[in-house]
């Protein structure tokens, strides 16, 4: 097992070599298994938490690297429009800006958050790939979070050659639908103005 | 546009959608190309319903219960932290874990999970001779006879009873009507509350100790989930209905 996704790593890497040999920029999102691709990305972002290499950087700037590499593999266009579902309508051009960088800061400085409370690094444990309708995955996880074993599993569905992360489920419970239902009632009862004013200031509470 | 606007699901405005999306640009940050993507995946959309009628009064008692997690219940659990090691509050949990079997039981019986009844009645067994009356789960060993635990809010669940209204409790926090009354059905099943008809001291001591002690998980759920939320209200309440949704459907 080990040896065979070391082979799969190897192949993966001549492949990415071969396509900046020949300068092919759409190749890098088009190659490679999502699974390994998260994988790959879930260690990296632990490297960024709780690795050697990174630790003089402060909170915001681990944040901002950490998103600079969910953002580099995968697209989470899709979450963000869902999250705000119907009333992604009612946005204009430069609202859904501001809504797509806030709302992506607050998903990764929430995931972080957890992660580095979880104190020495955390062990994720990938399961099996679940192939749903449409074309669409779940790829499916543990993480021994403190004394328990969390399922955190990841929807992904591929668009224009990039794969976008359209739900993450902990336990169970879609974070995506767990948004989309504050969204909703804070919008019942205000703006869309005041929406963008309660996720700056939850944005800069981290 | 505007008819697709109302028609979210129409087949017509799918295809409209479609052709947006293959003739933008690709859908890189910073720009809005692709900007109706989403409701590709409303079909996903299967969650939660939130019947909330008595969401003023819910709301107060929410607050009243989020000022208790934050000035009472949250030092108390940090204090118990602090006196007593992760190892003994683990054993003890484990020991009312293992003490409630029955209530599990009973409800996997109701739920005609008999197999799983049969895996749980083992689970018990071990864990009360092998991990020394309760106090440690084997459950990693015997992976076999870890199934998910039942109570009587699922069962009424499982037959088809629907979660009625939201009801958040003081203190208790999050419930739904059925879940009050399988609350209180489960206590038929609970030896705690049969313990209480000889001693009623040993019987509210033991649940203070069990509380207690369980005080830390939960105000760690708590702040798991309101701690990233832009309404905490609503994120509790979608968190519990999802959480026992998915407990009724496994």
């Amino acid at each position: 097992m080990r040896l065979n996704k070391y082979r799969i790593l190897q192949f993966g890497s001549i492949l990415v070599f071969l396509s900046i040999l020949f300068g092919l920029p759409a190749a890098r999102a088009e190659q490679g298994d999502p699974r390994d691709m998260l994988i790959q990305t879930v260690n990296e972002a632990l490297d960024i938490l709780n690795g050697e290499n990174y630790e003089g950087l402060s909170v915001d700037e681990k944040n901002e690297r950490l998103l600079a590499l969910v953002e580099s593999r995968f697209s989470l266009n899709i979450l963000i429009q869902r999250a705000l579902g119907r009333n992604w309508r009612n946005l204009d051009d430069e609202q859904r800006t501001e809504f797509k960088q806030l709302f992506s800061k607050l998903v990764v400085q929430t995931y972080s958050d957890r992660l580095a409370e979880a104190g020495d690094r955390p062990e994720f444990e990938f399961a099996e790939t679940i192939e749903l309708p449409k074309q669409r995955l779940e790829i499916q996880s543990k993480v021994d979070y403190k004394d328990d074993t969390i399922t955190v599993f990841y929807r992904l569905a591929k668009r224009d050659g990039k794969w976008e992360v359209y739900d993450i489920l902990v336990e169970g419970v879609s974070l995506l639908n767990n948004y989309r239902k504050q969204f909703d009632s804070i919008l019942r009862q205000g703006s869309v103005e005041e929406l963008l004013k309660t996720l700056r200031e939850k944005v800069a509470e981290f | 546009m505007l008819l697709c606007g109302i028609l979210i699901f129409g087949a017509g405005c799918k295809t409209t959608t479609n052709n947006q999306a293959s003739t933008a640009p690709s859908a890189s940050f910073g720009e809005n190309a692709g900007d109706e993507a989403w409701e590709e995946f409303e079909d996903e959309v299967a969650y939660t319903r939130h019947y909330d009628p008595f969401e003023g009064f819910n709301r107060a008692i929410f607050s009243f219960n989020d000022g208790l997690y934050d000035y009472v219940l949250g030092p108390v659990a940090d204090g118990y932290k602090w006196v007593v090691p992760n190892g003994v509050r683990n054993g003890i949990s484990n020991f009312f874990d293992n003490i409630r079997y029955p209530i599990r039981f009973v409800n996997q019986i109701l739920q005609g999970k008999f197999a799983e009844g049969m895996k749980e009645t083992g689970m018990f067994l071990v864990n009360t001779t092998y991990g020394v009356v309760g106090i440690f789960d084997r459950a990693d060993e015997f992976p076999g006879l870890d199934v998910p635990p039942e109570d009587l809010g699922q069962t009424f669940g499982v037959w088809g009873i629907g979660n009625g209204p939201y009801i958040v409790i003081p203190v208790l926090g999050p419930s739904t009507a059925r879940d009050i009354f399988g609350r209180a059905g489960d206590r038929f099943a609970d030896p705690g509350s049969y313990l209480g008809y000889w001693q009623w001291e040993a019987a509210w001591s033991a649940r203070g100790v069990d509380n207690l002690n369980a005080l830390p998980g939960r105000v760690e759920v708590y702040e798991a989930i309101t701690g990233s939320a832009l309404d905490k209200y609503t994120a509790v309440k979608d968190g519990y209905l999802q959480l026992r949704k998915k407990q009724v459907e496994e």
